[in-house]
């Protein structure tokens, strides 16, 4: 590790919070595909009290055999989704029933989403067969509103974002499907004891993603293929960015074993699906492969965002840097990913500055698809550590691992990861789904000095979260940007605070917010180690911080 | 493949038995004369004499198909055998051979058949076991091919040419340790071995084991260098791994040496645009990507990376031709996965 690089520190404090999650994946001698691709989490505040609740997804029975055409269900609290709210003591508890949240069938993705601007976060959980919309009421509890809303989906949903693509102030929904996959009996692999293994995604037909555009009255219609995004893919990620600063978000969908889609948002209510010409689609050899965690956030500080995609090993995990001109430059090799990533493979994946310099570096949470990868590839393993790479100035990823903490030893079939600051304390948090396994809680007690500020916005005339506002802030190291988002990582939904590092900056000479209504907002000489709040102005101007 | 020489070795061997045997027609006797003396066209010519002035009662068909092989002509030479199996059925050389000629055809199944009769007449050599080896090779079956290959090792443990096969059978099994130790074994027994050493590098490359896998192919690169006739491989290998390693500038000789080589490969000349493209050399890159796409038109990544090209130089319609193009192909081969057994 270069003497620059600082280690981090995370520490799992999963049981010590009380929180006691297991996913049951319902594994069988079959090797259904589903069993295999695991569920998600989110971190959101469902009750307004400033502190990050966790919701995780859970799996359902699998039975061994299923046959064609099941929907699994949850027959039993084993399989619940559970939410877990945050009590002021920092410990957490169990309100799954309390709250109506425990779900039915086969959850995957979660996406939260203030989708009727009532100023709490409702809950979209994606699943097999079919998903499930909570609305937030406010009280504790959600009520479950997927039919009314019009949202249930068919198919094999996997991760969805909330983002509002037409700017009318109400969030819209996608939601990636994986492909068309039933319970078949294929048999995949060597045919010898032990050797039974999941299937390639070329054996299966694609399937397009769903886009539920937002109609205001808690209704929404699904406009995929009028909106230009019927393409079909094999959908396992979602993220969100407007990365050729048109004022519109775009769409970035990775894709699994095909190439990787990028709908460029064309400002009309349609898309252009440009992955392979802007330079997204394809690795740096012009190969496909198997896209699974997706982040859009500007890596290297010069105001436009990039993109990573998580895959399996022997492909390297895809970096592409934006090159300001609507095209991307792949750049795993340049930047060291290449030769950290090769032997891996990975799902969850977020940039984020643990250390506070003022860099987005990379957490990546991984495992490779196959539990038997040992047997047919002896230098490969099926669980594995995770990753935490520190950002060299925009130039080069550094693994410091190794240096920062026990939980960087543990072996895990991680699947989902989420980030936020649980505890406020101005350095980001992690939280780790694996695949049949337990949920991890990784404090961030990284030892630094550094500043901070985290931001969290109200939009009024844009949507109530602000999801889409793009910031820019100003210290005297230079500028920093980020995407207010929930989407992105691996079926998961992240804290919708924007945090930035600050490095040894003692304050936030200026802070530019676009909003997605259009309003450009400005603050002035911001204090740094904050939560500020910042409520949308009612048009472009500059102002002094509104802390709330 | 050096089999041909090795197979000529042992049928050269045995005609000195066979010529004792059947030394009762003078035109045959004439005919292993030229055999021996490596005229096989004549050779053969001569064989056929011989079994139209005597029909069935010399070895004159099978000396004829083994004449032919040494001359690559496997149809000819597999209906000499089997003229030649119609009066000798118990022949276990002229069984082996067939099946040996079938895996020269590319025909593995039948081999493998033929093996299987001919080992009831007699068992196999450790050249036979390796036969039996690369024809599950061919059939994609790798671990029956490693199982035959360690058999024929069993046989033969100085073996070079089995030990290298047996190496790359376990680099395609993702076997990479073992790949390693059998290019170590390989090139502790005949150091120069070009072919080894250079997959010796990719088995290391596998690994992530950059440093090791670049010295074993500049070492590969050093000793074709001292051959009359030089292999691009590893000119190839090492100049894209070094392009991969942030050392473009230093890969260009090299993929420049490889596509000199081999003019008709469009991979020398595909690794060769991408690191001129990585350097901005864009009307380099252009030219030799443009000769990729030549080469193999239905290779998606040189249509991708002209396109790449294309649209840095600012060539958009071009460039979009090329990415549509792209698009189709991959669309064409992942959506040719159909329902076999795939596994990830």
């Amino acid at each position: 590790m270069p003497v620059a690089a600082t280690a981090g520190n995370f520490v799992d404090i999963t049981q010590k919070l009380g929180v006691h999650f297991k996913h049951e994946a319902s594994p069988t001698s079959k090797k259904y595909l589903l069993e295999t691709m695991g569920s998600g989490v989110a971190l959101f505040d469902y009750d307004n009290d400033g502190r990050l609740d966790i919701f995780f997804a859970n799996g359902a029975r699998i039975d061994d055999p299923t046959p064609k055409g099941t929907i699994p269900q949850k027959d039993g609290p084993k399989y619940w989704n559970r939410l877990y709210h945050q009590k002021p003591d920092g410990s957490f508890e169990d309100v799954t029933e309390k709250a109506g949240v425990a779900g039915t069938g086969y959850s995957t993705g979660v996406a939260v989403g203030d989708y009727d601007n009532d100023g709490y976060d409702d809950l979209f959980v994606a699943g097999y067969g079919h998903s499930t919309l909570y609305h937030n009421n406010g009280d504790g509890t959600f009520t479950d509103v997927t039919a009314s809303a019009g949202v249930a989906g068919s198919g094999w949903a996997t991760s969805a974002a909330w983002v509002d693509y037409d700017n009318d102030g109400r969030l819209d929904l996608v939601v990636a499907r994986y492909m068309e996959w039933d319970f078949d009996d294929i048999y995949c692999g060597h045919r010898e004891e032990g050797f039974r293994s999941y299937c390639h995604p070329d054996l299966f037909k694609p399937a397009s993603v769903l886009l539920y555009h937002n109609d205001g009255n808690g209704k929404f219609t699904e406009v995929a293929l009028k909106a230009g995004m019927g393409k079909l893919g094999k959908g396992l990620g979602l993220a969100i960015a407007d990365y050729d600063h048109d004022g519109w978000m775009d769409i970035l969908l990775a894709n699994d074993s095909i190439p990787e889609f990028l709908f460029h948002n064309k400002g009309d209510g349609t898309f252009e699906e440009v992955g392979v010409v802007s330079g997204v689609g394809l690795d740096g050899s012009g190969a496909t492969f198997a896209g699974m965690g997706v982040d859009f956030e500007d890596y290297n500080n010069d105001g436009w965002p990039d993109v990573i995609i998580t895959d399996l090993a022997n492909q390297k995990y895809a970096l592409y840097k934006n090159a300001g001109d609507g095209t991307f430059d792949y750049s795993t090799l340049t930047t060291g990913l290449g030769a950290i990533s090769l032997l891996h493979s990975a799902w969850g994946v977020r940039f984020m500055d643990y250390d506070n310099d003022g860099w987005k570096d990379l957490f990546i949470v991984q495992s490779h698809v196959m539990d038997t990868i040992q047997t047919n590839e002896p230098h490969l393993r099926y669980r594995e550590s995770p990753l935490l790479l520190w950002n060299d100035k925009g130039n080069k990823f550094v693994d410091v691992s190794e240096q920062s903490g026990k939980v960087f030893q543990q072996k895990w079939a991680a699947r989902g990861m989420a980030i936020g600051d649980i505890d406020n304390d101005g350095k980001t948090d992690v939280v780790v789904t694996e695949n049949n396994g337990p949920a991890w809680i990784l404090h961030n007690e990284t030892a630094t000095h550094n500043h901070w500020i985290t931001l969290q916005l109200v939009g009024v005339k844009s949507n109530r979260d602000g999801i889409g506002a793009q910031i820019k802030i100003t210290t005297a190291a230079g500028d920093q940007y980020a995407t207010v988002t929930t989407a992105s990582s691996y079926q998961s939904s992240g804290d919708k605070r924007a945090h930035f590092g600050l490095g040894s900056a003692n304050v936030v000479k200026q802070v530019e917010i676009r909003w997605p209504s259009g309003v450009i907002q400005v603050l002035k000489d911001v204090s740094p180690d904050q939560i500020l709040t910042v409520t949308e102005a009612s048009s472009s101007a500059k102002q002094n911080p509104a802390i709330h | 493949m050096r089999i041909t020489a090795n197979i000529f070795l042992i049928f050269s061997a045995a005609a000195v038995l066979v010529l004792q045997m059947f030394a009762q027609s003078p035109s045959f006797e004439q005919a292993m004369q030229l055999f021996q003396q490596h005229r096989w066209a004549e050779a053969a010519v001569a064989f056929a004499q011989s079994e139209q002035n005597a029909p069935g009662k010399t070895a004159a068909p099978l000396y004829r198909g083994k004449a032919l092989v040494n001359l690559g002509k496997f149809d000819e030479a597999a209906a000499a055998i089997e003229t030649y199996q119609g009066t000798h059925p118990q022949s276990d050389d002229a069984a082996y051979l067939l099946a040996y000629i079938r895996f020269r055809q590319n025909r593995p199944k039948e081999s493998l058949k033929l093996f299987t009769e001919a080992a009831r007449l007699h068992n196999p050599t450790a050249d036979d076991l390796k036969v039996v080896a690369l024809d599950y090779v061919l059939l994609g079956d790798y671990d029956d091919a490693a199982r035959y290959l360690e058999e024929s090792l069993a046989l033969d443990p100085e073996n070079v040419e089995a030990r290298y096969h047996l190496g790359r059978v376990r680099y395609q099994q993702n076997r990479f340790d073992l790949a390693i130790a059998a290019f170590h074994e390989v090139l502790r027994r005949e150091p120069g071995n070009v072919k080894a050493e250079d997959n010796l590098g990719l088995s290391l490359e596998a690994k992530n084991e950059v440093e090791a896998a670049l010295a074993a192919y500049r070492e590969a690169v050093k000793l074709t260098e001292n051959l009359p006739v030089q292999n691009e491989q590893p000119y190839l290998n090492l100049g894209a791994l070094l392009a991969k390693s942030g050392h473009t500038e230093e890969a260009i000789p090299m993929l420049v040496r490889a596509s000199a080589i081999a003019p008709s490969s469009g991979k020398t000349h595909y690794q060769l645009a991408k690191a001129y493209f990585d350097l901005n050399r864009l009307e380099d890159a252009s030219k030799e990507a443009r000769k990729a796409v030549a080469l193999d038109p239905r290779e998606s990544a040189d249509h991708y990376l002209l396109g790449r090209i294309y649209q840095r130089s600012g060539m958009g319609e071009l460039a979009k031709e090329q990415f549509r193009i792209t698009e189709q192909l991959i669309h064409s081969k992942s959506s040719k996965g159909g329902m076999a057994s795939e596994e990830r």
